[in-house]
This record gives structure tokens, sequence and C-alpha cells, in this order.
């Protein structure tokens, strides 16, 4: 019987004690201040004197940076490597998906904890650092380059996700390849297509873009939903490459043409290109930026890395066969491509209600309301 | 023990509003005095401590759940549930679809689980030593994994099952994947190693006497498995069915991939949903966990009243037995037949399709020219990959660790829940079992926000890993320990106990080595899936404490399934391995155990 | 009634092993080697033996738990295992009763249903209804005095009261024949005792043939017909209680069957039926009747204690009278143990209580020749 009530005692005990530690004391980062001064200090200087300055302050750091990106690990760890070569600075990689990259971010930063020093991920996640302060701002020369619309408060472009449909060649053969997103509601795509579960920006972009290239809201409606009702609905985009190299699907209404061409340089029968090798549907950039950390452990590497990879960085890009966010001669991964502008601000205002836009259309459940 | 309790000094936090039980805050000083010199016995301090350390990683991400789906909004509101349920949400045909996957797949994983548990334990059927491999094999391959080789096995158009089995034979295509039946055979063949792990336990540890006395009386092998051996192993099956059926509907991996395709959207798919927009949702993915937590909920009471007229079903009694198997005589080959084609289902097949995407540069149906391109250049790539032996390692320390010692506090936590008439214990069971609700991100989430703000050195080191692993997998030791503990007669430990042996003699001698096959179970299903754990992992890792599921995610990104693939086959070589060793050791334990009756 | 013949079970040393062990030409190990008897109508036949002899392994091989490797049971004219003909009847089509030691009562059911069960499983065709099976349930749980705890759950009952209960499940059948499987050992010795007669007077009412397996002789000498000492897989002996007792052919069976005073000797003459044999102690004469054995064969003498005649006088008028002096002496309620040393040997004697020597006291012990056993082969 004693152990009984012990059992019940010690459980009260455990609740207080989860809460103390739950609840107990949180200390405020203590680095910021030498973070804001290690920014400032760099951004004092005229431009071309900062990279040196940062240089010789990341020494202080103890040349460390640690980064933070949704870059898969074929192109992380390239970069990084190239970054260490360069200054002579260890990179340690936290790699995770854009979500939980802004999760553990936005953790740390409530807890006053900062463990990043410079972030790299997709857009809609930089943005939502930005507007929650936890990026310091950057004004190096690597700015220069960059053009004025991927240049964003508090963070910069560093490339772009370009989307395009993408089809398995064995099973479309050139006369059945589509020209334009239109196309893919035509009744011959019946079962063929695939979409992907989490494409809502792709659908506000082309949404928004039809809508100023003369349709009616009708119209487009009706366009949507011949398009989701040829389609299946698959998830994750190279999970849907797979399967598309493998002929499991012959098209995808919509994948990053760098996945695409990853997967035909090893000799899948996959394309995003029609044979003529120009392609007339509008290609949606999606930017993909870099941030500095505001409160970060070692800023000046962090300010070194993004100044990096905005100038000599961009060719490491270019070299792993991703879009660069400037212009890099010998960058061949918009050729044959139509861009056009990415409606950055749409998405920031009213991603959520795209997201559930397009999870309802996906669904079925009273499309486009 | 590795895990302290979290940190007992007050840092003048304020309490938080909570659902649990209030704190004893009241003692006054005297009595708190006799209290602690109560309390400072072996026996309580090891008792309380697992207890407190069960009830701590189970209400940390649970009172982090419930402050964000009621408290979010300010104060105390209902709104996430309107969001989550309401409007649009079509959350009531969701919640049906996810119902019938999970107790179908349940339903399934149950039936194969049992029988060829019953067939490895009780029967000489030829092939024992297949059992090893089928029960193992499908848990060590990662979800992702093995519903992609089902993809290949059973696509309409390109799997391999039709192509080359059925389309040549009978000139049709009849197997779809991407049907509600084709999820619950994946999930089903994923999960039945869970119930065939607990079951092999319950049959081993069940006094054959039983079943030969009912042979006596004139019962022929059927009515035998139907009228005695199953009711009687009944605590463990329903152990097993609760837990299996609470997994499909917190899964998202065969749902995401077969599912989809099919338009079958099930309850995760909101939760998955939620999750990956932004702003998060975090009440509304709190307020579906909560319903996941009710159904579960209502799951572990319906098990307590299946199980109510179980509480003298104790079939480990004091009689030393030695357990003799059924004689199959005529049944014998196909016995045989069937373990061969349950492992060529399970493993065979599906490990098949991995070995050949191994080998390939990028997936394709086998063809002279898919195969002209065979190269081992994945493996190589494995090899090759950075940090892969320092995932491998950190892999190796956590799952050690966490099925150790989750294992050892639900072993403790169970007696006191079986054994003991405490005050709450029931509740106690129930809050070991939540943590299989809360979505992994969801426990990341509340991990970090504890640990961020705790002084001690958890947070960005492999401890707040294996943390994150133990809640995680509470659920499972717990069930494995109880329905291990539910077997053994109360009489063995007041024997003991008569003998003059102390509580912890008791536990440790009589105890733990009666519960062995079920402890045993417990971890290596806890070493196995914690080697897959992803969800939780890739918000709590940091640089340089990579684990191996966080490099099969990297490669899945990637988009390098056939590199995946060779590392899955490289993870399943290396665990067979482990697990061997495991079993051998545990058999010299057994056989020591045995020697001394 | 039932005949077993030649029965032999081997055992592997380590199964799963097969191979490797075979290549190494490893010697099987038998459990059983070899046995031979028959069980008459209406008897109670006792397996008695110490742990490993082989009974139990002997029962479960009547009862078709076990295939045995060789031999060959039947039953009246029915043949139930044949090794040589590859017949096995299986253990439920066999019709047998049988009470295992662990009493194996089902824990998921009631008292009723535990009994019930067996009349459940019939084969259709002679299935009782299910009126006709509450009706035998019922009576053959009153035979055995568990009527009035029909409805409790089997676990809720005693250990005397569930060893009935198995008794009563083995019963309800009417089977030809019982297989007791050491019943009585998990209860207490008190409670033990009161079985034993409970048991005997069950199957001499009922009339019931049973096999009963115990390793406990005084358990055998009361409830057996007839008894089958049993040792390293072979039957020593077959005999009634009685002639068990008094006559063991082995050494083993007369050490194993309560204790015995054992002198070894050399037979200096026969003279019909009168054995006179030399031993250290000096001369001693024995009244064998069976097997008379040869002038000059080394022999065993074995005395049992209660046969021991002790005296402080010299009584003369008999054939055998030894003179030693007591060592020690114990009272034991309804008897007293003399330990006597004659000699180098010391003879152990047991008496009615009345008898009482003091330890240094001369005595004069003397056996009557007929209570002497000689066992051959010394």
């Amino acid at each position: 019987m004693r152990t009984t009530r012990n059992a019940a005692l010690a459980v009260s005990a455990l609740v207080a004690a989860a809460l103390v530690t739950a609840c107990g004391g949180s200390s405020p980062g203590a680095s910021s201040g030498t973070a804001n001064s290690a920014y400032s200090q760099i951004s004092a200087l005229p431009k071309a004197q900062q990279r040196a300055k940062a240089q010789e302050l990341a020494k202080k750091e103890g040349n460390t940076l640690s980064l933070y990106t949704s870059m898969t690990a074929d192109v992380a760890t390239p970069v990084a490597k190239a970054f260490e070569k360069k200054f002579d600075i260890h990179v340690s990689v936290f790699r995770a998906n854009s979500e939980t990259v802004l999760q553990r971010t936005s953790q740390e930063e409530q807890a006053g904890r900062p463990g990043g020093d410079a972030v790299e991920t997709d857009f809609v996640e930089m943005a939502a650092m930005a507007q929650n302060g936890f990026l310091a701002d950057y004004a190096g020369s690597g700015l220069d380059k960059v053009d004025p619309s991927g240049r964003f408060t508090h963070w910069t472009a560093s490339r772009f996700n370009v989307f395009q449909p993408a089809w398995n060649t064995n099973l479309i053969k050139p006369a059945d390849e589509p020209h334009s997103w239109e196309d893919l509601a035509s009744p011959k795509y019946k079962g063929k297509l695939t979409v992907e579960i989490s494409d809502s920006d792709w659908y506000e972009n082309l949404t928004k873009y039809w809508l100023d290239h003369g349709k009616t809201q009708a119209q487009v409606d009706a366009l949507w939903k011949a398009i989701i009702g040829n389609s299946k609905v698959s998830k994750g985009h190279t999970t849907m490459m797979q399967f598309l190299s493998a002929g499991q699907s012959p098209i995808e209404a919509m994948n990053y043409t760098y996945i695409t061409d990853r997967a035909e340089k090893k000799g899948a029968p996959v394309t995003h290109l029609p044979a003529d090798g120009v392609s007339k549907i509008p290609a949606f950039a999606r930017p993909n930026g870099v941030g500095m950390i505001k409160d970060a452990k070692h800023p000046a590497a962090a300010w070194l890395f993004y100044d990096w990879l905005l100038t000599d960085g961009q060719q490491e890009l270019v070299d792993l066969g991703l879009t660069p966010s400037t212009k890099i001669p010998g960058d061949q991964s918009l050729k044959g491509t139509t861009l056009v502008p990415f409606d950055v601000t749409g998405l920031t205002k009213e991603g959520a209600d795209w997201d559930k836009k397009y999870d309802q259309l996906l669904r079925g459940a009273s499309a486009g309301k | 023990m590795a895990i302290a309790p979290a940190p007992t000094a007050p840092r003048g936090g304020e309490p938080m509003p909570d659902d649990g039980p209030a704190g004893d805050g009241a003692a006054t000083p005297g009595r708190a005095v006799r209290l602690l010199r109560r309390l400072l016995t072996f026996q309580t301090l090891l008792v309380g401590g697992s207890v407190v350390v069960v009830g701590y990683l189970a209400l940390v991400p649970l009172g982090y759940l419930f402050h964000d789906t009621f408290l979010s909004g300010g104060g105390f509101s209902f709104d996430a549930f309107s969001r989550a349920y309401g409007g649009d949400s079509q959350s009531g045909s969701m919640m049906l679809n996810s119902l019938w996957f999970a107790f179908g797949s349940a339903a399934l994983a149950l039936l194969l689980g049992t029988a060829l548990a019953y067939v490895q334990v009780r029967t000489d059927t030829p092939f024992k030593g297949l059992f090893f491999a089928a029960s193992l094999v499908p848990l060590i391959i990662p979800g992702i994994l093995y519903a992609t080789s089902w993809i290949f096995l059973g696509d309409p158009t390109i799997g391999l099952l039709n192509t080359l089995v059925f389309k040549p034979l009978f000139g049709a295509s009849p197997i779809n994947i991407f049907s509600v039946w084709g999820m619950i055979w994946v999930q089903g063949l994923h999960l039945a190693p869970v119930a065939f792990l607990l079951m092999v336990a319950a049959f081993r540890a069940m006094d054959p006497s039983l079943e030969e006395s009912a042979a006596m009386s004139g019962a022929g092998r059927g009515t035998i498995l139907w009228r005695i051996t199953l009711p009687l192993v009944r605590p463990a099956m329903i152990s097993g069915a609760l837990l299996m059926f609470v997994q499909s509907l917190e899964s998202f991996e065969v749902p995401g991939l077969l599912g989809l395709q099919n338009g079958t959207y099930v309850f995760t798919s909101r939760i998955y949903f939620v999750l990956r927009a932004y702003p998060i949702d975090y009440g509304a993915a709190g307020a579906y966990a909560i319903g996941l937590l009710a159904i579960a909920a209502a799951g572990v009471l319906l098990s307590a009243w299946l199980q109510r007229s179980s509480r003298n079903f104790q079939t480990v009694t004091g009689k030393a037995f030695r357990p003799r198997p059924v004689e199959l005589g005529r049944a014998r080959p196909l016995a045989g037949a069937a373990v061969i084609g349950y492992f060529l289902l399970t493993v065979v097949l599906p490990i098949a399709v991995l070995i050949y995407a191994s080998l390939l540069k990028y997936y394709a149906v086998p063809s002279r020219k898919a195969i002209k391109t065979m190269s081992l250049n994945n493996y190589r790539e494995v090899l090759h990959t950075p940090l892969a032996f320092t995932a491998l390692k950190n892999s190796l320390v956590l799952g050690v660790g966490a099925a150790t010692v989750v294992m050892l506090l639900t072993a403790i936590v169970s007696w006191v829940v079986l054994r003991t008439k405490a005050p709450g214990r029931r509740l106690l069971d129930m809050l070991a079992f939540t943590p299989i609700v809360i979505p992994g991100l969801v426990l990341g989430l509340a991990l970090s926000f504890v640990y961020l703000r705790s002084s001690l050195p958890i947070y960005g080191t492999l401890l707040i890993l294996l943390i994150s692993y133990c809640t995680r997998y509470l659920p499972y030791g717990m069930r494995y320990s109880s329905a291990a503990m539910a077997q053994i007669s109360p009489e063995l430990e007041e024997s003991a106990a008569v003998s003059g042996a102390s509580w912890f003699q008791t536990f440790r001698r009589v105890v733990l080595p009666l519960m062995s096959s079920g402890f045993l179970a417990g971890w290596v299903y806890i070493l196995v899936v914690s080697f897959r754990e992803l969800s939780s992992t890739i918000l709590l890792y940091s640089p340089g404490k990579e684990v191996l599921s966080v490099l099969i995610w990297e490669q899945f990104e990637n988009g390098q399934f056939t590199t995946l693939a060779a590392l899955g086959v490289c993870m399943v070589v290396i665990l067979v391995l482990l697990v061997s060793v495991a079993y051998r050791l545990g058999a010299r334990f057994g056989l020591q155990g045995d020697s001394t009756n | 009634m039932l005949t077993v013949e030649s029965l032999a079970k081997s055992y592997e040393d380590s199964p799963g092993r097969r191979s490797r062990r075979a290549a190494e030409g490893t010697t099987r190990h038998f459990a059983v080697d070899g046995v031979d008897f028959e069980v008459h109508d209406g008897e109670l036949f006792t397996l008695l033996g110490p742990s490993g002899c082989g009974k139990t392994t002997t029962l479960r091989s009547i009862a078709g738990l076990e295939r045995p490797t060789k031999g060959r049971v039947t039953l009246g004219g029915r043949v139930l295992f044949d090794a040589g003909k590859g017949i096995n009847l299986k253990a439920n089509s066999r019709g047998f009763g049988m009470v295992f030691q662990s009493y194996a009562i089902w824990p998921h059911l009631s008292v009723f249903k535990n009994v019930s069960f067996p009349l459940e499983v019939m084969p259709r065709a002679s299935r009782p209804g299910r009126k006709e099976i509450e009706e035998r349930v019922e009576r053959v749980l009153d035979v055995i005095e568990l009527g009035s705890y029909a409805r409790r759950p089997a676990t809720k009952l005693s250990g005397g009261q569930q060893q009935r209960l198995a008794l009563a499940r083995a019963l309800v059948t009417q089977p030809e024949l019982m297989l007791l499987d050491e019943p009585l050992s998990n209860l207490d010795a008190k409670l033990r005792e009161t079985m034993r007669f409970e048991l005997k007077r069950l199957q001499r009412e009922l009339n019931l043939t049973a096999i009963y397996v115990t390793h406990d002789q005084s358990e055998a000498l009361v409830m057996s017909n007839r008894i089958a000492v049993m040792d390293k897989g072979r039957i020593e002996q077959i005999g009634k209680p009685r002639e068990i007792y008094t006559r063991p052919a082995s050494r083993f069976v007369a050490e194993f069957i309560g204790t015995a005073n054992f002198i070894e000797a050399t037979v200096l003459s026969v003279t019909g039926d009168e054995v006179v044999v030399d031993c250290a102690q000096g001369r001693l004469v024995a009244r064998q009747v069976e097997s008379p054995p040869a002038v000059g064969d080394s022999v065993l003498v074995s005395i049992r204690p209660e046969s021991v005649d002790i005296s402080t006088t010299r009584r003369g008028d008999v054939p055998t009278e030894w003179t030693g002096t007591v060592v020690t002496r114990a009272f034991m309620g309804d008897v007293v143990d003399h330990i006597v040393a004659v000699g180098k040997q010391e003879i152990h004697c047991r008496s009615n209580p009345t008898v009482s020597i003091q330890p240094g006291t001369e005595v004069h012990l003397s056996v009557a020749p007929e209570k002497v056993t000689l066992v051959p082969g010394a």
C-alpha cells in the first residue's frame, strides 16, 4: 500500500517539475548586442572594405558559421565546402525542409538562444522570418548584381526554382506535349496528370497570371476544375520525379525545372522542354533567399556567407545546375524557358488563404470559393 | 538510469494552468518531512522516479499541445476545433476513411502477426529461421521506402507483379496498389511485425499444458486454438490491436503515397496540411491531435474493458514447463508453404525491388537497357556520404539507449499499473499512451520549447533526441511491458517476497526474467523503429549530431531513390546483424534463466 | 486393456542443430528406453520413479502428447501408436481423461465451463444435448463436491479445489482410461493425504482404469493396484505394492521404496527355500521363495527397519541374532527408531513406541527369515 501513495505523490511532483522547466526563467539572448555591433561595424565601412573587415571579425569569432538551410544535401555540401575553402571558416549545416528551418529558427529566437548565423531557404519562410524581425540587414556590394525584384526587406534572393510542367518522353510523344498551362486542362490528359499536394504558390501565380491576361474568374475556375479533373494527387516533388522517371505517371502539371534537369542528366526519360527546345509556357521563378540572423553568435561569418552567396557563390550554384539570382555567364538553367514575374507580394499577404483554396480544390470541396 | 527527471528547483516560473492532476503543494512541513523519510527507500525512489520520468515525458508534449489548442487565442476557447473540423474541412469523411484504413490495417496485421507467431512458437513448422527476417525487415525499411517498393510492385501500369506475373500469365493487371485495399495491405504488412513480436512473447510465456489438457479433453486443433489459445492470449492481442490501430490512424506515409493518388484523404492529411502551411495553425493541429487522442483514449478504455475479465489470465505460473511444439503432421508442408509465401511477400519482394533499384541510376522497369546500366555506384555513394559513420554511431547510441531506457521504465511503470492499487494508475497508463497521437513535429516543438528555456545542456545535444525517442516510443514499451506483466502470476512475486527477497531483488531476479521475452521484443522494436524516426528528429538534431534517418531524408529530398534504396539495403543488413546479436545475448540470458528453474 | 510394448523415446540433445550433431555422431539421449507393461481393467497402475526417470514421458506418450521413437501402444484391440506401421492416433481422438500436474485449469472459463468443455467438443454424432451436458457436469461436480462453485471463475478456487476441478474435467466424459500426472504434488501435505484416499475411493467406486504417475513412494503404495518402478527410462520392477515393498527386485527398487538396511553377503547354503548367507555381522537366514541363488553367489541383503526386532535380552529361539550397541534413538510419534551399531555397520530398527532404549545400551537384534530379502547381483 505504501507504494501506491507514493506513486500518487510522485505524479503530483512531476507535474510541478514539468511546469517549472517549461515556464522557468527564459534568459534573453546575450549575444544580440555583439551581433549588432559586428553588423554595424561592417556596414559603417565603405563597400570595398567591408569584406576585409568581416573576415577580420570572423577570425575573432573563431572562424565558424552555422548555416540553416533547405538546400538539399547534394547542393548544401558543395556550397559549404566552397565557402570553407574560400574563407577558411568552418561551416556546420542544419538541413531540413523550409518549414522546419522556419520552425527551428522561430523556436530559438523566441527563447533567445539563436543557433543559426545565416539562413538560406524558400521565400515564404524568408519573408516570415523577415516579418518577425529575426533578420539583420545586409547592404554590401553583393546586392549590386541582383535584380531589384530579387531584393527584399531584410533578405535577398540567392536562386530561383522555376515552375514548369514535366513529362516522360517515352509516354508523351512530341505531338502530345503541352504547349501552355491551359493545355493541361485538355481532355487528352485525362488521368495522365499528377499535381503536388502543396503547390498552392503555383496555383496562386497561375490564377493571377490568367486573370491578368484577360481571363474571367469563371474561365479560370473552369480551367482549374478541368486540370484537377485530369489529375492524381501526389506528395513531394522529388518523389513525383521518381515516379515520372519510372513511367508511373506520364505528366506532372508542375515540377521545378532543376529537379527535372537533374533526372534528365542521369538518363531518365523526362524533360520540361518540348522537342524543339523552346517552351512557351510562362515560367514562374520562385526566389529562394539568404539572410543573416539578427542576434547571431557569428555575425561576421554570416555576413561573409551572405556576401559570398550573392557573388562568388553564384557560380557555385550554376555549377550545380541551379538558377542563380544574378546573371552568370554559362548559366544554362533558363535555356528555352519563358520567364514571367513571380507574385511575391500576393503570396506573402494571402499565402494561407491560397493554401486553403488549393487544398479545397484538390479535395473537390466547394472549388474556387 | 540515463535520464534524470527534470530539475525540480523552482526558478520563479509561474505555474501554468494545467490539465494534469493538481500538485500536492499544500503539504504541511511536518508531513513533508515524514513523507520524505518514507520516500527515501530504494524501492520508492526507483518506482517513484520511474513514474515521475514517464509522467514527465508524456506531460511535456501533452501540456504544450493543450496549451496551443485551448489557449493560443489569448484566453480559453474552442476556436481551434471549429477551425480544424468546421467549414470545408471534410473532416467527417476523412475520419471515416482513417478509421476504416486503420481498422483494416490493424486487423490484417493482427491476423498475420498472430498466425505467424503461433506457427513459430507452437508448431514444428519448417523454415523457422525465416521468421526472424520476416519479423524484422518490414520494421527496418523506412515507411517511405516500403511504400515506394510496393508502388513499384503493385502499380496498375508499371507494377512488377502486374507486368511480370499477371500480365504474361493471365493477360490482366488485377493489382492496384492505389486503392484502400492496397493501403491496408501495405500498412498491414508493415505493421505485422509489431503484432508478431508481441504475440511471440505471449505464446512463449503460455503454459502449454493448458492446450494439452484441451487436446486430452478431445478437442481438435482448431477448437483448441479458437476456444483456449486465443482467449488466453487475448490481453496481448488487444494491446497489439490498439497499438497498431492508433499508429495507423496517426501515420501518413502510406496514405500520403498511396491514398492521395486515389483520392483517399485521411485524417492525417489534415494534420499534414495544417503543419506545412505558414503560419502554422498550432491550435488546429492540436485540435486534430486531440481528436486522435480522444479516439486513442477510447481505445485504451475499450481495451481495459475487454480485459476486465482477464485480470486472472496469468498464464505464466510457477510450474516449470518445456514448451512442446504442436506436430503439424500432414499440414506441415502447407505451413511451410505459407511461411515461405509470407516471407516472399514481406521480405523478398520489397527487398528485391530495393536491391534492383539500388543498382540503377534511376528507377526504371526492368529491361535490357536498364540492366545494362546497373552498377554499385549507389553503394559507393552511400559509403562516401559525409557523416555516414557519425550518423550510424549516433543512431546506434540513440536506438540502444532509447530501447533500454523505455523498456526499463515501462517495466517498472507497468508493474505499478498492474500490481498496485495506486490511485491514478489508470491515468498513468493512459498518460503513457498519449505520445502515440502527438505528431512528431509537435513533439519536436514542445521539446525545443522546454529545453531552449532550460539551463541544462540538453538542447543541441544527442540527449534531446534521446528524450524525444523515449517519449515517442513510451506507448510501445508500455504495451509490450504490460502485456508481458499481465501474464505473470503475482504469486511468483509474492513467493519471492516471502522468501525474504527485497522488492528490488524480486523485481530484478523474478519479474524481469519472467517478462524477458516481452522485454526483449519491445527492446528490439524500439531499437529498430528509432532508426527511422524523422518527424521530431529533423527539428531537433544539430549539425554534427546527424542520425541515419536524417541522411535517409536527405537522399529522399535529393530525389535519389536509387541511392536511398542502397542506404535502405545497408540499414537492413546492419540492423539484422545487430538484432541477431541481441537475440543471441538474450538467448544466453534466457538459457541461464531456464537452468535455474 | 492397455498394452505398452517396447516403448522408447529419444531426444536430440539440442533440437534445431540436428545436422551438426548428427555429423558429430553424438549419442542420443533416451528418456524412455524400451518399456513394456499392461494395464488391466479397473486397476490403478502407477509409474513410480525419481524425476527424470521417464515416467512422465511414458504417460505423455500413451496420451498422445508425445510421439515415441519406437514401440506400440494398444488399447483393447485398438492400435493407438505403432512406430513400425507409422500409426499415431492424435491425443484428442484417444478418448482418455488426463489430470496435469499444474492442473491446467483454463483461467478464462468458469468452473462449469471448464468441466463442460470436453463434452462440448465431442464429435457431433456423439455429443450430448445442452440439457444432458448440464446434467452430467452437475453430476460430476457433485461427486467431487464442487457443485456450489459451478458459476465461479475457475481461478477463484483454492489449490485443492482446482485439483478436484481438473479431476472432474477428466472424468466428465467417462473415459476408458484416466491418466494422472503427479496430480497431488502441488498440494500441501495434509491435503495430499486426504486427496489420496479421495482419489482411491473415486477410482474404486467409478471402477476407473487409471495410470498414475508419481515420485512419491508412499502415495504409490497406498493407491496403486500395481506399481511399475522406473529408473533411467527403464522399468525396474512391476508388481503389487506389497511385493514391491517386501521383495524389491533390485537395489534401486529397495532403496527407492521406503528405507532399508543393506548388507553385502555371500550365499553359504541353500536348503529348499532356506538360504543361509554370510556377512560381516555373522550368519543370516533368509527364506527366499522365488529364484533361490546358488551357493557362492554374492547377494545384497535388504532388511526393512520395521522387520528388525530389537531387545535388551537375548531371545535365543531365532535363527539369526546379532549383538550391537544403540547409537541414537529418535521418537517419531507413531514409531520409534533406533540406530544400532553392529560391528562396523549401523542397522536401522523401527519399532512400536513403547520400546525405548538408552543409547549406549547393548541390544540384541533379530530378523525373521521371511522378512529378509536377497537382492541378486550385489
